[in-house]
């Protein structure tokens, strides 16, 4: 795979050498684990520069791409959420969670084939592949600074926001439901608050907080699942990397990816925890009176 | 809901069920997808994985061309019999097509013109007779130093090939140093080819039909997915069984691996796992059990603990039963309404997941197409004006999903013992 198959043996015995691949394996092991611990993931079979660093200098990308679409998600999920959890029996919130059935079933890459085919190839109207041109704006390098970069950005981030907005979506609308009938909403009512009062400060507060950790939680798995966008739309980030390497063996990249993949979920897990002890004052980390 | 007194337990829970449209609509999807799966093989025009019938000269037709067989061909042997003395006596030769021929009213004959050994041949004296059914017409075994007026001649063999719209001026000149015998071939092929089926849905890159294709797909996703199901289902609800019979290190241990499952995105295991064991039906499958199993083990534990602590748990221990028989036979019956729901449920992610995989290229191979790799290939010819190879496999994909979670949605209103009515 490395080698060409016309490789003699000596050529085979010097590149396993080289790889450290003619040690035995527990030794290979500790090797491999005395690196890590040094921050050295190895170097790229197939690109011959440091694994980490490969994986670094596209994680950017694929950061903004997750974001974006988070971002989105919040906004078309929430506030419809919201109106259907409200309203459970109107007819547009029939209408809202039709489509929500709908956006969690859709095959996450067929709906990205789909929105190529009607926006790109149809209408002509955003570009089906790339990031576009990349901005500089404080020192941060990311496609939302140039009218380009963004039009490269919305199908793709689109096509990634679309389960997460629909699942947001129904949890919006179980939770508002849920709260909306409890005494204390009845109460504020009563008082004669105003209904956009007891809508955003009473109900959204008890609402937040099993939302807030599935939007963080979900910015993991929104990582994780941008691996299929970024195949799609040629999105040059950490997904298509493994995707890639995963074709060409190239085992270094791969255990990098994996890796920073797990630091940043237990990274997103702390935060997600972290602000859930802000949110709800009843639960206090690490002060177990 | 007043539920009629003298019903049973399933027929209740069907009456349930049947009340919501969604549901029903749910149920019918699935139906047929399920029978299209089972008889794939009976419905499907042809056997899309039989690549001896698969002609890639069928590749990107559009949805409703047809499918059309081997053309019609028929050799002639002719014999020239030369007179010695050309002036004396020009040749004439008369070929009427037997019966049983494809042409059989089509009349050949062979005449000389002028004096030199130059013979016309003309197809279809007859004035009933189209030269249209001919499509190409070869000459064979030509003598040595032979020249034909038209035609194009192969680069190999003495044999010439022409078009039907040549066909009228056909001639042929032979050396005069000939033998006084010698035989010619004349092969026809005709233009109306049988019309074997059509392509409903329009074929793939290779020349598949995507009916066919689209059906064996289903199948195939439905049996992995299935499988797989099942499979996690049986380990994990053991898993989660014996986690909460014998607590302790056993609960520990299943707590933890399930932990560490759930923490990271199954797309992301599945992937990784065949990228290290490979491509293959059974390698999905063990990639989906791996990544669905601690779902199952979650929910059977949760349900175990609060059932085990219950009376009939305590009766059943003290009168002496083993613990394996108060598992399975007392526990256990009382987890089935939940997972019943989730299993529902998680055969849709199960098909996802799948058709997610061989889109990436990681799940099935290109020869036995499951609808994602159905997509995948079709996505390759999206931009080139052939949207159909990846829009059908993923209408169909995206219709057996939402069925499932139709039935699974109202599954879970009419089993959850706390919503019940």
């Amino acid at each position: 795979m490395l080698l060409p198959p016309d490789a003699d043996r000596e050529d085979i015995e010097n590149y396993s050498r080289a790889l450290g691949l003619n040690e035995p394996l527990w030794k290979q092991y500790f090797i491999f684990v005395q690196n890590i611990l040094q921050g050295d993931l190895g170097y790229s079979f197939y690109h011959e520069v440091p694994a980490l660093g490969l994986v670094l200098e596209r994680m950017p990308a694929t950061l903004e791409l997750a974001a974006t679409a988070l971002i989105l998600a919040i906004l078309m999920g929430v506030p419809l959420g919201i109106y259907a959890g409200l309203h459970p029996n109107s007819r547009f919130s029939k209408v809202i969670m039709g489509l929500s059935i709908f956006g969690v079933s859709i095959p996450n890459f067929w709906q990205g084939v789909m929105l190529i085919l009607i926006f790109s190839v149809s209408l002509h109207w955003l570009p089906s592949t790339g990031r576009g041109e990349v901005g500089v704006f404080l020192g941060i390098h990311s496609s939302i600074f140039t009218l380009d970069g963004i039009s490269h950005l919305i199908l793709p981030s689109l096509n990634l926001s679309i389960f997460y907005a629909a699942l947001l979506l129904r949890l919006t609308r179980a939770n508002v439901m849920e709260v909306a009938l409890l005494d204390y909403i009845k109460f504020a009512h009563a008082k004669g608050l105003s209904r956009s009062r007891v809508i955003f400060i009473h109900i959204l507060k008890n609402v937040g907080i099993p939302l807030i950790t599935v939007i963080g939680l979900e910015f993991g798995s929104l990582i994780a699942f941008s691996v299929i966008t970024e195949t799609i739309f040629s999105w040059p980030g950490m997904g298509k990397l493994i995707i890639d390497s995963i074709f060409l063996l190239d085992r270094p990249v791969i255990v990098s990816y994996l890796i920073i993949v797990a630091v940043l979920f237990s990274l997103i897990n702390l935060v997600v925890d972290l602000l859930y002890s802000v949110l709800d004052p009843r639960i206090s980390v690490g002060t177990a009176e | 809901m007043n539920l009629p007194p003298n019903k049973s337990p399933f027929q209740q829970t069907m009456l349930l069920f049947l009340e919501s449209k969604t549901a029903i609509v749910g149920l019918i999807i699935l139906t047929i997808m399920f029978g299209a799966g089972l008889l794939a093989p009976l419905l499907s025009p042809q056997d899309p994985y039989d690549l001896a019938k698969i002609d890639i000269r069928d590749g990107r037709l559009p949805p409703g061309s047809m499918k059309q067989g081997e053309a019609p061909k028929q050799i002639l042997k002719l014999e020239l019999k030369l007179p010695k003395d050309i002036a004396q006596k020009p040749l004439v030769e008369k070929i009427t097509m037997k019966e049983q021929d494809f042409l059989s009213d089509l009349q050949i004959s062979l005449n000389q013109i002028g004096s030199d050994r130059t013979y016309r041949i003309k197809f279809g004296e007859n004035p009933d007779f189209k030269l249209g059914e001919i499509a190409e017409v070869r000459l064979r075994r030509l003598p040595k130093g032979a020249k034909v007026s038209v035609g194009e001649k192969n680069k190999f063999r003495r044999e010439w090939k022409l078009q039907f719209n040549h066909l009228e001026h056909l001639a042929f000149t032979i050396p005069n140093e000939l033998k006084e015998k010698h035989k010619i071939e004349i092969v026809i092929i005709g233009a109306r080819r049988d019309q074997l089926f059509t392509f409903w849905l329009g074929s793939d890159d290779q020349g598949r039909d995507m009916l066919s294709a689209i059906l064996h797909g289903v199948r195939i996703s439905l049996i992995v997915a299935a499988s797989s199901v099942l499979i996690a289902c049986f380990f994990g609800s053991i898993a989660g069984l014996s986690a909460a019979y014998f607590g302790g290190i056993v609960s520990i241990l299943v707590m933890r691996l399930i932990d560490l499952k759930l923490s990271f995105p199954s797309i992301l295991i599945a992937m990784i796992l065949l990228a290290i064991l490979g491509k293959g039906i059974g390698n999905v499958v063990l990639a989906i059990v791996l990544a669905q199993w601690p779902l199952y083990a979650r929910l059977v534990r949760g349900v175990a603990l609060s059932e085990a602590s219950k009376e009939y748990v305590e009766a059943a221990k003290s009168l002496g039963l083993g613990s394996s028989r108060i598992m399975f036979r007392h526990i256990m019956p009382n987890c089935a309404a939940p997972l019943i729901v989730l299993a529902t449920l998680q055969v849709a992610s199960a098909i996802t997941l799948e058709a997610t995989l061989s889109f990436l290229g990681l799940g099935l191979p290109v020869t036995e197409p499951s609808l994602g790799s159905l997509i995948a290939n079709g996505f390759e010819y999206l931009l080139s004006g052939h949207p159909w190879i990846s829009i059908l496999p993923g209408f169909v994909l995206l219709l057996t999903v939402i069925g499932i979670n139709f039935v699974g949605d109202q599954l879970r209103d009419i089993l959850n013992p706390r919503l019940q009515r």
